[in-house]
């Protein structure tokens, strides 16, 4: 029966030719290349997602209220994670075959590709690729899709109260005295912002630019206390506090 | 007297000659069939899968590592094909046909009796037939074809560590069922 399926495999194999190593060594460089295009990719993500955190850590320090970790969340760049996961679990399958790389154990590899996507990070941190990435027009697109609300750049946090207010703009007076136009379009998250009233003061995150910030969230810091290194300590204020005081900055 | 070829010298001469990629059919197509008949529980089936074996091995041989061994790299296409059998026939596989391979694996009485010197080979081959896939291939490339642990993982293409404590896994198991499957 064996030497029955010996002749029928050379039968079969009769005619044929076996594949050039051209073909081999094509595929196995299309891979490699594909390889490094996809560790560049995850690179920038970890690169983008880096700073966002970084921003979102130094924000949220300043979002007011019992809602810090609901409004927090809003931020998270939760698409860039599930594309910086989906990347590495690619990686992790196409560094597993090359060479005889497939012989380490699972956590080895997963913290190769970890250490060499740290380290290319910090290279690109170095040499300034990342600052110029994120700070070109594309960067600032992706930078500012992720996150929904998106975390704007650091420090574009406003607190001040409300000199004057309408539907789509409200005068606020920052604590060094500066008057900004908060800009308040549909995207804005301002779940508070329609019962703020002259006088409250307001927490901004937004995008500044001159005198103006084109806000993402707007929360009220009516039952927060002014000084911010007593926060946790909840000081209920009324909410008419600088109706019936005055701005007492003034 | 003429020195016999290694494998993996067949290997690369194949690409010029193809009569030496015949010696390689005539050294390992029945212990390729037989791997294939363990790995899919059907041994009518296992002659077709292994012609494909040896076709796909014979058309992509310019991609063989010599670092490797040869016969690691024919295995991994045999595994590859079973898979692509089990995969495809999961649904219909009946054990029934497992009577057939005990027929014609009744030589390998020896290697049985490795696993457990009390049962007869039917026994183990039924069992084997109901444990994971995974398992049961390991269990064959170790104790029936006589691996390597780098032989099995170059053919499995996993980690070398997680070998041990797999077959270790596999082997509870195994005695599980032989134990149940006596009793019954």
């Amino acid at each position: 029966m064996n030497q029955k399926l010996e002749e029928k495999i050379k039968e079969q194999i009769k005619n044929e030719k076996p594949r050039s190593r051209w073909y081999f060594l094509t595929q196995d460089l299309s891979r490699d290349i594909l390889l490094f295009i996809l560790w560049i990719f995850l690179v920038i993500a970890v690169g983008f997602f880096t700073n966002i955190l970084i921003d979102f850590q130094l924000n949220r320090l300043k979002v007011p209220g019992p809602g810090q970790f609901f409004t927090s969340f809003s931020f998270f760049p939760v698409e860039l994670l599930i594309i910086i996961t989906f990347l590495i679990v690619l990686i992790y399958y196409l560094f597993r075959n090359i060479g005889f790389l497939y012989r380490l154990s699972s956590w080895i590899i997963i913290v190769l590709i970890f250490c060499s996507v740290f380290l290319g990070y910090f290279v690109s941190e170095a040499i300034g690729a990342n600052k110029t990435l994120i700070n070109s027009t594309i960067g600032q697109q992706i930078y500012n899709r992720q996150g929904r609300l998106l975390i704007p750049g650091r420090e574009d946090v406003v607190v001040g109260i409300i000199k004057s207010v309408s539907d789509d703009v409200a005068e606020v007076e920052d604590y060094s005295g500066k008057i900004w136009q908060v800009l308040i379009a549909n995207e804005t998250d301002r779940r508070e912002f329609d019962s703020f009233a002259v006088g409250e003061r307001i927490w901004v995150l937004g995008e500044k630019a001159g005198d103006k910030i084109k806000a993402q969230a707007v929360r009220s810091m009516r039952n927060q206390p002014r000084n911010g290194s007593m926060r946790g300590k909840r000081i209920l204020q009324s909410p008419s506090y600088y109706q019936i005081y005055g701005n007492h900055l003034n | 007297m003429k020195n016999k070829k290694s494998d993996e010298e067949l290997a690369i001469l194949s690409l010029k000659d193809k009569e030496n990629f015949s010696q390689i059919v005539n050294r390992y197509a029945s212990k390729i069939q037989r791997y294939i008949a363990r790995v899919t529980g059907n041994w009518q089936e296992s002659e077709d899968i292994t012609q494909e074996v040896f076709f796909k091995a014979y058309v992509n041989i310019a991609s063989f590592n010599p670092k490797l061994k040869f016969s690691s790299w024919l295995y991994r296409i045999a595994h590859n094909e079973s898979v692509n059998y089990i995969k495809k026939n999961y649904r219909t596989r009946n054990v029934e046909l497992n009577e057939n391979i005990n027929y014609d694996l009744s030589d390998d009485q020896k290697i049985f009796e490795k696993i457990d010197a009390k049962h007869n080979s039917k026994l183990v081959q039924k069992t084997l037939m109901e444990l994971p896939p995974r398992d049961r291939e390991i269990i064959n490339l170790v104790f029936f074809e006589e691996k390597s642990y780098i032989e099995v993982s170059d053919i499995l293409k996993m980690p070398i560590n997680s070998i041990g404590p797999t077959i270790s896994r596999a082997k509870n198991k195994l005695k599980i069922l032989i134990k149940n499957e006596s009793k019954t």
